[in-house]
């Protein structure tokens, strides 16, 4: 027979021959041809209709016992090649390949213990099972071992003809975990004794044929079990080494993409790319086929996708070494350029977010994700010789301080009126507040520029901000609140710097914001600029229109602390330097009060245009209030009437007397 | 250099050393001498394949052809290992057609590292695939009625025993 022709032309001839099952199988002159009977295998219809029989062998050669017998599934082709006696060298072979299966037991054919060794079914009732009782030759789930085994006992009593008067029960198999005895063989077993009733000599012959066959099969179990338990060994071994190799493999991948950073990381953090990975059906999968480009394809997202977090992750932190190094540059810069002489100047929110040279550079400079590596366009020298010395960035502050006067200048007009003019910043009627929150510290020209709480903005505990003054606004009227939100977040400057494909919130890494906050940290103090007209008013020497906020501050007017005053009974008065360590311990329901304020109610009051006294914040709604009105406000609001120390008195905020 | 003439009757010259691992090849040229500058038809390998065999050819110059009498009986003891280098893997992934044209073309021109790459791709396909799935991805049609379905599931003994 031609060997060599297609199959269904081989089918076609009567006569085969068996082929041998080494790799020498198709060289010229030692071929030694395999009998594959005279059976017609029809595998037409299959994609392998065109190649040869031996072909097919040969191909048949490397799959295992449990392949062949799914093949002997799939086709009545492929079913009568390989079920045919004459294939009994491909099941052979096959349980080479299967890490050297035992041979089956005399009387069982190649595809039947192939079953038994392989596939993981109860003999019985099919449902799977794992557990074989090779003494038995079986597969047996739990539920069929109640019937199908029986108790020694039991077995004695119900079998003892068989066991007791013939000796067999030594000789019967049994399950080696509990010793129940298998009922099928008792009951063979028995039945072929009371055959035999009555012939003694034939019943030695059974007895000791059946000895035999039992040492047989014991001795086959031990070696069957002993081969399964190397073979799940191997397997897991293998099963490991392929997914070892695969995901090596896929690192070799990444690498090679550019990722040696990210993999490294990852690596020394969790022992593997990704976590899923180890449990990704690529990967896991049982064959021991290596991963090829189609794989890659499925996996690549997945990998790529944690990689791209991790660069991220660096580029986040190399965005904020960077941010930093600025910072603590630019800190210098103003320590050496600006303390001494008193000048405004902007601050790190204010260059990140406005166009200038700062911002520029870095957009246009790219992130290495490599923390070794050095930012040499944001190091120190520089920065000092190539930004902050230029004339680009001296126009840059002047730029920025127009811009920032004329914003301030805004709120003016809003609050005022219209017609104000540039000079107007610099009285001492016109004063702004501070609204971070906890501050609301009154502001002068130019002072607000270097109050710090314009430019600092704790993230986290300001992200409800908003809400906090609706509150206060709601329940205490808007000039009253704490939080004075007056523009929309619409006006918000956001620092964002894209960088490639990336966005960057540099204010956020740096918790600080542009001057004013894009209007949201300013705003003009209606209460405070009226009683400092009310003060000027009251001063024979001095006109609130013209009196500007410098000649005040060169007036230097003593302070009086009017709670210390009321309970004292005389003027406690000291000067601003003293203010700081004035602590007192306030007895509100003692003291006695003759009048009772509230801050918006001051016309009742008498100024002295010298005197002054500290505002006094409540410690439970943070409502600023005149010292002689916060006794009746924690009284009525919060049932509170004794307070300590001056960690009440707000320093900040003057109240004329 | 040797010319090689394909079924399509494209014409391929290549280094004597490359197309000598083809033994068929390799017996020819013994036969017809040296000095020969016919071209030696190869009217089973169609022009596409013989590319694809002459750049396997290329890769595994100068590595040693299996002995033409190697020992069999050891081979038929162990394990036939289906792992593949990662070149021969790369070369052979290519569409189940080519990839049994392959098969053929080595047969034919008697490459037995090649065929063995073919064969061992084509049982690792086969590999941990079920019935149904072996079935697909072969376009096997299942000629079993429901009926002998179920029954050669619990038939697993040798036809003519049955």
């Amino acid at each position: 027979m031609n060997y060599s022709k297609p199959i269904h032309d081989v089918l076609a001839g009567t006569k085969r021959r068996k082929l041998p099952l080494s790799g020498d199988t198709l060289t010229e002159g030692k071929r030694k041809r395999a009998r594959v009977t005279g059976r017609k295998f029809d595998l037409r219809t299959s994609k392998l209709q065109e190649i040869p029989l031996e072909l097919v062998i040969e191909i048949l050669s490397y799959v295992e016992s449990y392949e062949l017998l799914k093949l002997a599934r799939i086709s009545k082709g492929f079913r009568s090649l390989l079920m045919d006696r004459s294939s009994a060298f491909l099941w052979r072979r096959a349980r080479t390949n299967a890490y050297s299966a035992p041979n089956p037991p005399s009387g069982w054919s190649e595809p039947a213990h192939a079953h038994l060794l392989f596939v993981k079914c109860c003999s019985f009732c099919n449902t799977r099972c794992e557990k074989v009782i090779w003494e038995c030759q079986i597969r047996c789930c739990r539920k069929c071992s109640k019937t199908r085994f029986i108790l020694s006992c039991q077995a004695m009593s119900k079998y003892r003809f068989l066991l007791e008067k013939h000796r067999m029960v030594s000789v019967v198999p049994r399950q080696s975990s509990t010793g129940h005895l298998f009922v099928e063989v008792l009951d063979r077993y028995t039945a072929e004794l009371l055959d035999l009733r009555g012939n003694s000599e034939a019943i030695e012959q059974w007895i000791s044929c059946k000895i035999e066959d039992y040492n047989n099969t014991k001795t086959h179990a031990t070696v069957c079990a002993g081969w399964d338990t190397r073979r799940k060994h191997c397997e897991y071994i293998e099963r490991e080494t392929a997914r070892r190799s695969r995901i090596e493999w896929i690192e070799g991948k990444a690498l090679s993409e550019g990722w040696s950073l990210e993999i490294e990381v990852l690596r020394q953090k969790k022992g593997y790319i990704v976590g899923k990975l180890v449990s990704n059906t690529c990967i896991r999968k049982k064959d021991k086929n290596s991963l090829n480009e189609e794989d890659w394809q499925k996996i690549q997202p997945l990998i790529l996708g944690s990689l791209q977090k991790q660069r991220m992750v660096f580029l986040e932190e190399a965005m904020t070494r960077r941010l930093l190094l600025l910072q603590k540059t630019f800190n210098k810069f103003r320590q050496i350029h600006f303390a001494y002489h008193n000048a405004i100047c902007p601050s790190i929110g204010d260059l990140i977010t406005m166009d200038g040279p700062i911002k520029k550079l870095l957009q246009t400079t790219p992130l290495n994700p490599d923390a070794a590596s050095v930012d040499t366009q944001f190091c120190s020298a520089t920065l000092f010789v190539e930004i902050f010395v230029t004339a680009e960035f001296a126009e840059f502050i002047q730029k920025w301080r127009i811009a920032k006067e004329m914003e301030l200048f805004r709120i003016l007009c809003n609050a005022v009126h219209s017609t104000s003019t540039g000079s107007d910043l610099c009285l001492a009627t016109t004063i702004f507040r501070c609204n971070a929150r906890g501050c609301g510290v009154a502001l002068y020209y130019p002072e607000i520029f270097q109050h710090s709480c314009t430019t600092n903005y704790n993230f986290i505990a300001e992200s409800n901000i908003q809400t906090f003054g609706q509150v206060a606004d709601s329940h205490l009227g808007s000039t009253s609140s704490l939080l004075l939100v007056t523009n929309s977040s619409s006006s918000e400057v956001i620092g964002c710097i894209t960088i490639g494909t990336q966005t960057y919130d540099c204010l956020k890494i740096l918790d600080t914001k542009a001057w004013n906050h894009g209007g949201q940290r300013i705003c003009f103090d209606n209460s405070a600029s009226e009683i400092a007209r009310r003060v000027l008013d009251n001063d024979p020497y001095l006109d609130p229109l013209t009196t500007m906020i410098q000649f005040i501050k060169a007036w230097n007017p003593t302070f009086c602390c009017k709670t210390c005053s009321c309970s004292l009974f005389f003027l406690f008065q000291f000067r601003h330097e003293e203010v700081e360590m004035h602590d007192i311990v306030i007895q509100w329901k003692n003291l006695f009060l003759g009048r009772v304020l509230r801050s918006d109610d001051l016309n009742t009051v008498n100024f002295r245009s010298n005197s002054w006294v500290y505002g006094s914040r409540c410690k439970f709604c943070h409502e600023l209030w005149h010292p002689d009105a916060l006794s009746v406000h924690l009284l009525s609001a919060h049932s509170e009437c004794k307070v300590d120390g001056n960690w009440f008195m707000d320093l900040n905020s003057r109240f004329p007397v | 250099m040797i010319v090689v003439k394909t079924s399509d009757n494209e014409t391929f010259t290549v280094d004597r050393e490359v197309v000598e691992r083809s033994v068929l090849i390799k017996n020819m040229l013994d036969d017809i001498g040296e000095n020969s500058e016919q071209a030696i038809p190869l009217p089973n390998v169609n022009s596409s394949v013989l590319k694809k065999v002459l750049e396997y050819c290329e890769h595994h110059r100068g590595e040693p052809l299996p002995a033409a009498d190697a020992d069999t009986s050891q081979e038929d003891t162990r394990k036939r290992s289906t792992d593949i280098s990662e070149w021969d893997q790369k070369f052979i992934t290519v569409d189940q057609e080519m990839l049994f044209e392959i098969i053929l073309a080595a047969n034919y021109l008697d490459i037995k590292s090649l065929l063995d790459v073919g064969c061992k791709t084509v049982a690792n396909m086969i590999k941990g695939k079920t019935p149904e799935e072996i079935r697909k991805l072969f376009n096997i049609v299942n000629d079993f009625t429901p009926e002998e379905e179920a029954q050669i599931k619990k038939e697993n003994e040798w036809a003519e025993d049955r």
